[in-house]
């Protein structure tokens, strides 16, 4: 069978068995070759509780204690055609009606209760594969031909990067601030000037003369000079000459600057035509979906910053620009998100995760509508959300009982998360939400048969060591990244999430 | 044997160019056979140990040699402050992104972000040069025109690597400068572009972005 480019990047990359590479690597992964896959993570930072969304505990069956209050619960019900138990609120529920044929939801374990220790370790899936994050192994996997491999739009644990010091820079996460402007940063000099009748104004002629200027830059300053020739061995150096040789041509080549753009001319807010940018040709599509994702005021941030990290989401996958893109639920405030729990556990519970759902149900719903086009340009009548996962990172959950009025949670090891993708066994609710303690207990990795904690007295907690307890960070992760067709060495599955051979 | 040892010393420390640790302290013969191969003046240093200028190093450089005021350094669309919009490719943080210290590694966009600071910094002070009764940094060249001399280029290039490397250029640098003119010329460019791509190149080039 003849290698294709790609093919053979990726076995560079992850299979290296017979081509002398390191012994780490002869211990890689192995990716599907027959085009990209796509994994986006919602990172719901604070701890999005799924008893307070789609694993919710019937009030009536809800324990009270005097000692310590009501097990949380909530009015819920399923919608038609899902085996997926929702709160009863609207957007849940609809998020549901649409996708709960794709949805999985199954409890998980976490293993810290910090918060940026938590997030990282869903990251990493508690270093399963040499400590590289799954946006890391993704952009190894499939971002050889892409050039932003590996986007990250997160905050805290979610936009800290692996433990793997040997890793190809270009499959480290470039860290968004505001996806409004950030495609200005894909580009040397598109834009930097009002378009005008001068040379340096004129974009065609600026092209030809950074062309030359860069070529007197490297052929001579970088070749000649003193400097050159003193710190030709130094390692940074040579990495800025590569990146210059490679990524810097693949960014400007891509034309990423006018197709990452979805916010059109915004006039005083942000000039596009003055300065000679277009947006991307799928603007109004966005502008339908995620309104709130422009700025209305002249500093450039987005109404909803949420929503804006969905737009370019939806533009990097749309332009196979990247592999791996990470978002973060920015809260309300800009920083609290789901840990606004501490202070009123249930309005945040809602307010977060409906804003969430929602984001990412428009996210999908744009998914849905465009075509994938293979590398030759050809459409095979699949969409791009066919090649797409995307994982609630709930980092972790919070305390289970309602403690009276607008009560708090603390955080809490046990919770759950939710994957949509039709890269899965769709329609899955897998462990039990125990109305005596709160705790979602584990389930059966080949069949998803609940293990329940039936012989716990009412009120008392399972121990940490319960071997019922719902499977941590690495079976999750790995599993995840299974459905992506990537595989490697001492990877955790858990085969009821997979699609049936 | 000490007089040999000596000699090894100061051919090593001399630093001059062209200086070569030879054993024994004698110079090689010099092989005619082959292709012809350059050989570098400069020893390369071993160590090698480069730092890549952060975002507030790289504006506060670029204001001093350039004469700049902080906001003419370099603002996105004439709006957004460049070392806010590229902070995290410009080495620095982000608490939006919950990102309390710099990235390890320069991230891919980093060489496009520079080159953007870079150059808007460049054209910037060459529209307040072309207002200026006294220009500051392109004032020995016609502006307005297309030509250029070999004492023109010699000054205003020497007015750059001064300005932005702090030393003079070589003999073979300046030829390349003065070369370069007429290739952006031909690329539809003027001498004044001529000056703004040279201090782009300059400015981006990696003696300037490091120390």
């Amino acid at each position: 069978m003849a290698l294709s480019r790609r093919s053979m990047l990726l076995r560079m990359a992850f299979g290296g068995a017979g081509l002398g590479l390191a012994p780490w690597l002869l211990r890689g992964a192995r990716a599907e070759t027959d085009g990209p896959r796509y994994l986006v993570i919602m990172g719901c930072f604070g701890g999005a509780s799924m008893i307070d969304a789609l694993m919710p505990i019937e009030p009536g069956e809800a324990l009270s204690l005097t000692a310590r209050g009501t097990v949380i619960g909530h009015e819920r019900h399923q919608p038609d055609n899902s085996n997926i138990w929702t709160v009863d609120r609207d957007t849940p529920s609809e998020f549901l009606e649409n996708y709960a044929s794709q949805s999985v939801v199954m409890g998980t374990q976490s293993s810290s209760v910090n918060h940026f220790t938590a997030q990282s370790r869903w990251m990493t899936g508690r270093d399963t594969h040499f400590g590289r994050t799954m946006a890391e192994i993704m952009a190894l996997a499939y971002g050889a031909d892409q050039p932003l491999p590996n986007v990250n739009m997160g905050r805290g644990g979610y936009s800290v990067g692996g433990q793997d010091p040997g890793i190809d820079p270009r499959a480290l996460a470039e860290v968004v601030v505001n996806p409004v402007t950030f495609p200005l940063s894909t580009h040397g000099h598109l834009g930097i000037t009002e378009i005008g009748d001068g040379p340096l104004s004129d974009p065609a002629v600026r092209t030809l003369l950074v062309e030359e200027a860069r070529a007197f830059r490297e052929q001579t300053l970088e070749t000649a000079s003193p400097f050159a020739q003193t710190f030709a061995n130094s390692r940074l150096r040579k990495a800025i000459l590569q990146a210059r040789r490679t990524s810097d041509g693949q960014l400007e080549t891509a034309e990423l600057i006018n197709q990452l753009l979805f916010v059109p001319d915004l006039g005083d807010i942000f000039p596009l035509d003055a300065f000679g940018l277009s947006p991307s040709d799928e603007a109004s599509a966005i502008l339908s979906a995620l309104p709130d994702a422009f700025p209305t005021s002249t500093n450039g941030s987005p109404d909803d910053r949420l929503q804006a990290q969905a737009a370019l989401a939806y533009l990097l996958i749309r332009t196979n620009a990247s592999s791996a893109i990470t978002l973060t639920e920015p809260g309300t405030d800009g920083f609290l998100a789901f840990d606004q729990s501490h202070q009123s556990h249930a309005s945040a519970q809602a307010t977060h995760w409906d804003r969430v759902l929602w984001v990412i149900g428009q996210l999908i719903g744009l998914l849905s509508d465009a075509p994938y086009y293979d590398s030759d340009g050809n459409a095979d009548g699949t969409t791009l959300w066919d090649r797409t996962l995307i994982v609630f990172n709930t980092e972790f959950g919070r305390d289970k009982w309602d403690t009276g009025s607008s009560f708090g949670t603390g955080h809490h090891l046990n919770n759950g998360l939710l994957a949509v993708s039709p890269l899965l066994r769709g329609n899955q609710s897998l462990g039990v939400p125990d109305p005596s303690n709160g705790f979602i207990c584990g389930w059966d990795p080949d069949t998803g048969e609940a293990t329940p904690f039936d012989d716990i007295p009412a009120g008392e907690d399972p121990l940490y060591s319960d071997e019922r307890l719902p499977p941590g960070e690495e079976a999750v992760c790995g599993t995840m990244l299974e459905a992506l067709g990537i595989s490697f060495d001492g990877q955790q599955r858990l085969p009821v999430l997979l699609p049936e051979a | 044997m000490r007089a040999a040892l000596l000699a090894i010393l100061l051919a090593a420390c001399s630093g001059q160019p062209g200086s070569r640790l030879v054993p024994g302290g004698e110079l090689p013969e010099e092989d005619t056979s082959g292709p012809e191969i350059l050989e570098p003046s400069y020893d390369a240093s071993v160590r090698a140990d480069l730092r890549l200028k952060r975002w507030r190093q790289l504006s506060l450089d670029l204001q001093g040699a350039l004469q700049l005021v902080e906001d003419d350094v370099c603002r996105e669309a004439d709006r957004f402050d460049c070392t806010t919009l590229h902070v995290v490719p410009l080495g620095g943080v982000s608490s939006d992104n919950g990102l309390y210290s710099p990235q390890a590694q320069q991230s891919v966009t980093t060489g496009l972000a520079i080159e953007r600071v870079v150059l808007q910094a460049c054209i910037r002070r060459l529209d307040l040069d072309r207002e200026a009764d006294v220009p500051v940094v392109f004032g020995h060249i016609d502006l307005d025109g297309d030509t250029l001399d070999t004492e023109e280029a010699t000054a205003q290039a020497t007015e750059l690597w001064r300005r932005l490397l702090a030393r003079d250029p070589s003999p073979e640098e300046l030829g390349d400068a003065e070369a370069l003119h007429g290739r952006i010329v031909d690329a539809g460019g003027d001498t004044a572009s001529w000056a703004a791509m040279l201090c782009m190149a300059v400015g981006t080039s990696t003696e300037a972005l490091t120390y």
